[in-house]
């Protein structure tokens, strides 16, 4: 029924006392004392919470804990809304397993940039002696050990992870595993691991295989093998078959909670369009390149050759003339380019370079002033965020930037610059993953993704548990621009921003959404085009947010969002 | 104080006693202690700092603990060289005493206060039932070393006859001759048969998990074995098409599968903690509810 394992240091012990347990009773008490605290009296409880010194979790972490130690068996996918504290959860479930012996070497796998957030917040609110990753070295020396996934797939460290047995594996932003043939899932998959935890706010992005690519990693044949996955519970790629199945299927392995359920007070939320209108020379140059980015569309589609660096230039043009002097100079260096092109190019990277003014970006000189409190400025492009860094730097503001490229040493630097010297952060959405900003309520979209999940990630490093404040959000919106149709179409007509966090990708999907304004913005021949297009595409996310609000069985993505909620 | 925070201010004040620190005036909720060197070693981890000491022939002055035990104690009494650190459960300072503790407290003699003694082996052990979750027990047990009779539950029963550190004048010891090995061997017999008295729902329920996992796991491999056979020679490869970064199927299952027996696979763990040899006149009580001695 069980195996029996008698362990006999006490008597190896002793034999090199010389036989004579020699000793003071009164010691043998406080002993006796000190080993009742440490042992795990129930299966069940949690003990952890006695003993964590500076921490009060909220009601659905700890729910959340003791299901996955007591029902879900340690492997389990940590699926909670952006901002309600998944880390503390997994920190929690770590703790406990500490605590009861049952784990002694663990390994946390998260993005190169919370290498140091993780470090700290296991030492600092769990007590638990966990060391960030350095070198080769640390894989054996360490217990509790957390690294970047990038170097642990890298030789010679995968090496040395792939020689260890880990009582628990756990790994943050696991969207990263979605695709089952990417390395990240195969180290993922490779590591001999007793517990799994996999800690996303976003199993499921564009496609109903990520989820079972992570579900396979926690409990293969779970769902059956693919065509068994796919014909039970696929009916389009976003959409399952019968909501109630795969509600039932994975229950099993994942745990959600969702900011609407309740228990969990958050601070309000100010959203506010501010709109600026170019100077004549800067309109002047958005109208040129978008001329141009129309022409090129058609005329490079006909010859089927690749479109991206239109789109970028797009979406740049919107952002700052900054950005897209940048990208127009690397397009000139297309050797497909007629001399007729190519002019055209050097003309508009020259009307890019003589803009005098940047009207944008004054303004938001004018408003952080205004502010006078810590802001956080989001925008795609790195060229902005240089450019916004050397203006605000002019305007004797105190800035630093974040971005994904950075060392997790610099990000964390950065960071630190931000809470205690700085009044500005300038942040891309791929530096700022995972990030925790809650001492600044302050944020500024000088720019906005087309990807909705995106700014639900912006606006989650503030709005999260922890933060005490309202939280403010600007979005940019310059006059006459795309940007213009796309600030109302996510704010005033899908209403975004009020929404709570985790329904958008309900209501939009964020792959198609994004796809469907791409093609609008392309392919309308004007501007009335594009406003027919754009009103045509609200509707329907108004239509489909609707169905989502008021019944659970919409053919949407919802189906997929109401599975999840109750597989809780 | 509350009674959680007296409880741990009295182990800390008897364990400093014990250790020999030497206690400095504080306020009631609080100690002041100037800490020897072998317990500061235990107490704070700095091998470094220690390696260097010695390897200079340092003679630092000895650290003096401020530690507090409410959150509203008072600072003005802490010495200027010390930080005052508030002690809650599961804090550093707290798990480094326990562990100090129970290394310092693994073995002990003791005697009762009386004209004749008789031997016992008294022991504390930790039996665990392990699957994927946990259970603990503390067991104790007292071995009449003449008789090799076996009491069970026995640790409170003699913490209460206030057991004395060194012999006391005039006691008469009945002497014996003690074979370790003997005793330990009896002693584990003792416990096995007490474990497997226990109530064992626990690994039965782990067992059928462990069967229906496995069983899914195989399920799931062989059906991939025919979907394999279907798709052929056309399947799509992984991007990391690099042998070394994809698990076969086969070693894949294999893993999995260890993986499960490892999480899931019943386990009685039985781990002796503690053994000291107590010289008592009347045999140990039990605090159950069946003092029945064992016999060896």
């Amino acid at each position: 029924m069980y195996t029996y394992h008698e362990h006999t240091e006490l008597r190896t012990l002793l034999a090199e006392r010389g036989d004579m347990p020699a000793g003071k009773w009164s010691m043998f008490a406080l002993a006796y004392e000190a080993h009742s605290q440490s042992i795990s009296e129930s299966f069940d409880e949690l003990t952890c919470l006695g003993v964590l010194p500076g921490l009060v979790p909220f009601e659905h972490q700890v729910k959340t804990a003791r299901r996955v130690i007591s029902e879900l068996h340690g492997r389990a996918l940590l699926a909670d809304e952006v901002g309600l504290g998944k880390t503390i959860e997994a920190g929690l479930i770590l703790k406990e397993y500490l605590l009861r012996g049952l784990v002694k070497k663990a390994l946390i796998l998260v993005p190169a940039s919370l290498v140091l957030q993780w470090t700290r917040e296991l030492n600092e609110k769990f007590a638990i002696s966990a060391f960030a990753q350095r070198n080769e070295w640390s894989w054996t020396t360490y217990d509790i050990l957390v690294a970047s996934i990038d170097t642990t797939k890298r030789e010679p460290h995968r090496t040395q992870v792939l020689n260890q047995e880990w009582d628990l594996l756990i790994v943050d932003e696991a969207h990263k595993l979605k695709n089952s043939k990417t390395r990240n899932w195969q180290i993922v998959n490779q590591l001999r691991k007793k517990y799994l935890l996999l800690v996303t706010a976003t199993p499921v992005q564009n496609d109903m295989r990520e989820l079972y690519n992570l579900i396979n990693l926690l409990r293969p044949g779970q769902l059956g093998n693919q065509a068994a996955f796919r014909s039970a519970h696929v009916s389009s790629k976003r959409v399952p078959k019968d909501p109630r199945a795969l509600r039932s299927a994975i229950s099993e392995v994942m745990v959600r909670n969702r900011r609407h359920d309740g228990g969990v007070e958050f601070t309000e939320r100010f959203v506010e369009a501010l709109q600026v209108t170019l100077s004549p020379e800067e309109q002047g140059l958005y109208d040129a390149v978008t001329e141009f980015i129309r022409d090129e569309y058609v005329r490079r589609r006909e010859r089927q050759r690749s479109v991206l660096s239109l789109i970028t230039l797009q979406r740049e043009i919107c952002s700052s003339s900054y950005a897209a002097m940048c990208t127009l100079e690397t397009m000139q260096k297309d050797k497909h380019l007629t001399t007729a092109e190519l002019a055209r190019l050097r003309e508009l990277h020259h009307r890019a370079e003589s803009v005098p003014n940047y009207t944008k970006v004054n303004r938001v000189i004018e408003l952080v002033r205004e502010i006078g409190d810590k802001v956080i400025i989001f925008t795609e492009y790195r060229a902005t965020q240089d450019f916004l860094l050397y203006m605000l730097q002019q305007s004797d503001i105190r800035t630093v930037i974040y971005r994904g490229g950075y060392r997790r040493g610099k990000k964390d630097w950065m960071k630190d610059l931000f809470e205690h010297r700085a009044q500005v952060l300038i942040a891309t959405e791929a530096g700022g993953e995972g990030i925790n900003l809650q001492f600044c309520n302050q944020v500024i979209n000088f720019d906005l993704p087309w990807n909705p999940m995106r700014i639900e990630q912006r606006i989650g490093r503030v709005h999260r548990l922890g933060q005490t404040r309202p939280v403010h959000i600007r979005n940019f919106s310059t006059a006459g621009t795309i940007e213009e149709y796309m600030v109302t179409l996510l704010q005033d007509k899908i209403r975004m921003f009020e929404l709570i966090i985790g329904e958008l990708d309900v209501i939009l999907g964020a792959k198609a959404f994004e796809d469907d304004l791409m093609r609008t913005f392309m392919e309308s021949r004007d501007d009335s085009e594009v406003k027919a297009r754009l009103s045509a595409l609200s509707k329907r996310v108004q239509v489909r947010g609707a169905s989502t609000t008021q019944t659970a069985n919409t053919t949407n993505t919802a189906h997929y969002e109401e599975t999840c909620h109750d597989a809780r | 104080m509350t009674p959680a925070e007296q409880s741990l201010f009295a182990f800390c004040k008897r364990y400093f006693r014990q250790v020999g620190a030497v206690q400095k005036p504080a306020p009631p909720t609080a100690l002041c202690v100037e800490l020897p060197r072998d317990v500061d070693k235990e107490l704070t981890d700095r091998p470094f700092y220690w390696m260097w000491v010695e390897a200079m022939n340092e003679n630092p002055a000895n650290t003096v603990l401020y530690l507090k035990f409410t959150a509203e104690s008072d600072d003005a009494g802490a010495p200027p060289q010390s930080k005052p650190e508030l002690v809650i459960p599961g804090c550093y300072r707290m798990l480094r005493l326990y562990a100090s503790a129970k290394t310092r407290g693994a073995f002990a003699v003791a005697y009762e206060a009386a004209p004749l003694l008789f031997p016992y082996a008294v022991f504390v052990v930790k039996v665990s039932f392990v699957s994927d979750r946990r259970k603990d027990f503390l067991e104790s047990y007292a071995i009449d070393l003449q008789t090799f009779q076996i009491y069970r539950d026995i640790i409170n029963g003699l913490l209460d006859r206030s057991l004395l550190d060194e012999r006391p004048q005039n006691a008469r010891l009945i002497a014996t001759p003690i074979d370790m090995d003997q005793i330990f061997a009896l002693l584990l017999r003792c416990v096995r048969l007490d474990v497997e008295a226990r109530n064992h729902h626990w690994a039965i329920e782990a067992k059928q998990r462990l069967k229906l996992e496995l069983d899914r796991l195989d399920a799931y491999y062989s059906s991939l074995q025919g979907e394999q056979q279907t798709r052929g020679k056309n399947a799509p490869q992984a991007e990391s098409d690099d042998a070394r970064f994809v698990l076969s199927k086969t070693a894949e299952h294999e893993l999995r599968r260890a993986e499960i027996v490892w999480r899931t696979e019943p386990k009685v763990e039985v781990r002796p903690l503690q053994m000291a040899l107590v010289y008592l006149a009347a045999p140990p009580q039990s605090n159950s509810s069946e003092p029945t001695p064992h016999s060896g």
